[in-house]
């Protein structure tokens, strides 16, 4: 028998007894609605989540450190960090310079070096391999990022770096430009020109008689503000790692400090970075790095946690939904017994014509899988009429609230992926046939007799 | 064409035993047109039933062209009956959802024959029965007479090589009666096809070439007609 007579015969049945089909696909709709909306709720708040997550930083960045409170602790080293960079997955790997010697950095810019900017090393100023700031994933909004050619100290800066200097002579808020245009819309300019400014880098001595050790740097670039990466981006500089190599280096000789080790010791870091080619990848990643005996810290440790409680969540909504969903099973099951105890007569005539059994139970599974069908398309369907209610009734009611970037932020109860979606309808066809499957093989034991039989 | 070797079937009723068929021996040739008479409860229906496959026999075997149709599963009976078996009903046992057309391309459906092709053959078929401007009616729509014509149609339409009917004509007048089984014999003779029919009307029966006689689950008479006025009866 073909699948196209086949289909035709058992939509022909449904509607055939169109009131009866019609309130059985309306158990399926209520329960498939119900399903697909306590499992929209999981997917708004895993979402929300993940948003509140990426918030704190960025998703695919693992930071590894070693601040020497351990022994047994393996340093971090350039041939680790190699070794982490050619890991499956990771898009590149680098220290991220911390200092013990360094003191506050000043950075004089402007006409006769009148405005100031003070920062740290590690922190405000960044260093890193010099062919890592581009992988590692700041946003250029203007130059370049550094390349092989460049000389020493030429640095990229943050966003708002220029704003950053003040004037240490006049009194605040008098001393310094405000970034954020004013209410009549305008932003001035900065006190510096970060281009063309010459801006002097000055290393404070910590020692009241101490020597400053100064450098002049150059800006090439400057990078959008990006607060998973960190301060740097917004009013801080990053720069080739080696230049504070040498300038703590210079700054322990004019100084005449002594160093713990001696000096041929192999470079150790506190800090390192690691960044992932993608999210999923992040877990495998983490595993790897602790097992070569490394702490690591990444959002997505937050992530997992939190993830789990999630799926707990989602998990006991689900089975609140599926309630309504079994109830509707039964009313399937309950619907096809009274069909086919209706058209045993019907069945008979079949198998008398030569109809085999496996039509038979094929037409019946068809028809209940029909009914799970037609519920499932129109109970996803309502659902996303409800989700789009709910979730605009619950922006509207909690108020808008912006994200960082000042755009309103829609408040989300309910979130039905695409897949979900198909899900839905794949779920509820399924229970369809699987109600349809004890009549359906009760169907095919009718006597072809019963056909000859006047009754 | 079809063997029946002693055939028997009881039904068991509670505690107590019906035998509704007792040692059947028959044998029915290629394009034979035969009755099956006798008296109500005489166990005709039941005969039919065993010949057609549509229940087992207690003992002994059935065979239709070479093959013994009591022994096959539902499976292999439904695929013979497919290519080799045509039933008309008593009652008609038209699709009540379905057209006359429709109808008389049912059993074709089963076989996988194409929508276009098998209601094409159904259509012709009705036509040749003067049923042409009754194609597109539902069985609800048509007079007794006309729903057997369907049935008979259906029965035809798989070309096969025995039809089995049991009281074709039982629900209809004696006008239509003999008009359905003028056409009933007109048909089969022209396909050279098997017919076995089961009538409770002796008169009926004489239009038939052979003509076997049941009491009580046994054959007494077995009369085969050469030709006109030349009976030759067989005493069991
Ligand atoms: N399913 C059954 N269970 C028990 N007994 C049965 C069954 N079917 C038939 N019988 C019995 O078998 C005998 C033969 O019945 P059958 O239906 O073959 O008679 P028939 O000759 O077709 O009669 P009628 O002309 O009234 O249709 C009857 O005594 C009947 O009671
Ligand atoms: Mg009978």
């Amino acid at each position: 028998m073909r699948i196209s007579d086949l289909l035709k015969l058992s939509a022909d049945n449904l509607k055939r007894r169109k009131g009866r089909t019609i309130l059985t696909v309306l158990g399926v709709i209520i329960g498939t609605c119900s399903i697909v909306m306590m499992m929209s709720i999981g997917e708004a708040i895993t979402k929300s989540n993940e948003d509140m997550i990426a918030s704190m930083g960025d998703l695919t960045q693992i930071t590894v450190y070693n601040w020497n409170d351990s022994p047994d602790q393996e340093p971090i080293t350039d041939k680790v960090i190699a070794q982490i960079q050619a890991m499956e997955n990771v898009k590149v790997a680098t220290p991220i310079y911390q200092s013990q010697y360094l003191n506050t950095i000043i950075i004089n810019g402007g006409s006769s070096g009148k405005y100031e900017w003070n920062g740290w090393v590690g922190d405000s100023i960044v260093g890193m391999y010099r062919e890592a700031i581009d992988d590692y994933g700041y946003e250029l909004i203007d130059g370049r990022y550094l390349n092989d050619s460049d000389k020493a100290f030429t640095v990229i800066a943050g966003e708002k770096a220029a704003y950053e200097f003040y004037n240490p002579k006049r009194q605040w808020p008098h001393n310094r430009v405000d970034p954020y245009p004013d209410e009549n819309g305008v932003v001035k300019d900065p006190f510096v020109d970060l281009s063309k400014d010459k801006l002097v880098l000055k290393v404070q001595p910590m020692e009241e008689n101490g020597k400053a050790v100064e450098r002049t740097l150059k800006v090439v670039g400057t990078v959008k503000e990006d607060w998973n990466k960190g301060y740097e981006t917004y009013a801080g500089f990053i720069m080739d790692m080696e230049d504070l190599i040498e300038l703590e280096e210079e700054y322990i000789k004019v100084n005449k400090i002594r160093v713990t080790g001696g000096k041929n010791k192999e470079r150790t870091y506190n800090r390192a970075v690691v960044k992932v080619t993608d999210m999923k990848y992040v877990e495998d990643v983490i595993a790897a790095i602790e097992e070569m005996g490394y702490n690591t810290s990444s959002p997505t440790s937050w992530l997992d946690e939190m993830e789990k409680q999630t799926q707990t969540i989602q998990l006991i909504l689900a089975g609140l939904g599926s309630i309504s969903l079994l109830v509707a099973a039964i009313s399937i099951a309950n619907t096809m017994t009274m069909a086919i105890y209706e058209r045993r007569r019907e069945i008979g005539i079949m198998k008398v014509l030569g109809c085999e059994i496996k039509n038979i139970r094929a037409m019946f599974l068809m028809e209940s899988a029909g009914i799970g069908f037609l519920g499932g398309v129109v109970g996803v369907g309502i659902s996303y009429l409800l989700s789009f209610v709910l979730n605009h009734v619950a922006t509207s009611m909690m108020g808008p609230s912006y994200d960082m970037n000042g755009e309103i932020m829609k408040t989300y109860i309910s979130i039905i992926p695409v897949w979900l979606a198909f899900a839905g309808v794949a779920f509820s066809s399924f229970i369809g046939m699987l109600s349809g499957y004890v009549p359906a093989n009760k169907a095919v034991k009718i006597s072809a007799l019963t056909a000859i039989k006047n009754d | 064409m079809i063997k029946v070797k002693n055939l028997r079937k009881v039904y068991k009723v509670g505690n107590e035993k019906v035998v509704a068929l007792d040692n059947i021996n028959l044998e029915i040739e290629k394009g034979e047109f035969c009755c099956i008479v006798g008296t109500s409860g005489s166990g005709k229906s039941t005969l039919l039933n065993q010949l057609a496959g549509l229940e087992k026999p207690t003992k002994g075997s059935v065979v239709i062209k070479g093959e013994n149709v009591s022994k096959m599963n539902e499976k292999k009976l439904a695929v013979f009956r497919q290519n080799n078996i045509g039933f008309i009903f008593q009652s008609y046992n038209l699709m009540p959802t379905m057209t006359a057309v429709e109808n008389v391309a049912f059993p074709l459906m089963f076989k996988g024959v194409k929508k276009a092709v098998r209601e094409k053959k159904a259509r012709a078929i009705l036509k040749e029965m003067q049923l042409k401007d009754r194609m597109n009616h539902k069985p609800t729509e048509l007079s007794g007479g006309q729903q057997q014509r369907v049935g008979i149609a259906r029965a035809f339409v798989g070309e096969p090589a025995v039809i089995f009917a049991d009281e074709p004509t039982g629900n209809l007048d004696s006008r239509t009666t003999e008009q359905v089984m003028d056409m009933l014999m007109e048909i089969s003779e022209k396909n050279n096809i098997t017919f076995v029919m089961v009538t409770h009307d002796p008169e009926l029966a004489k239009k038939a070439k052979r003509v076997v006689t049941l009491v009580d689950g046994k054959i007494i008479h077995d009369t085969k007609q050469e030709s006109e006025g030349n009976i030759d009866e067989q005493k069991q």
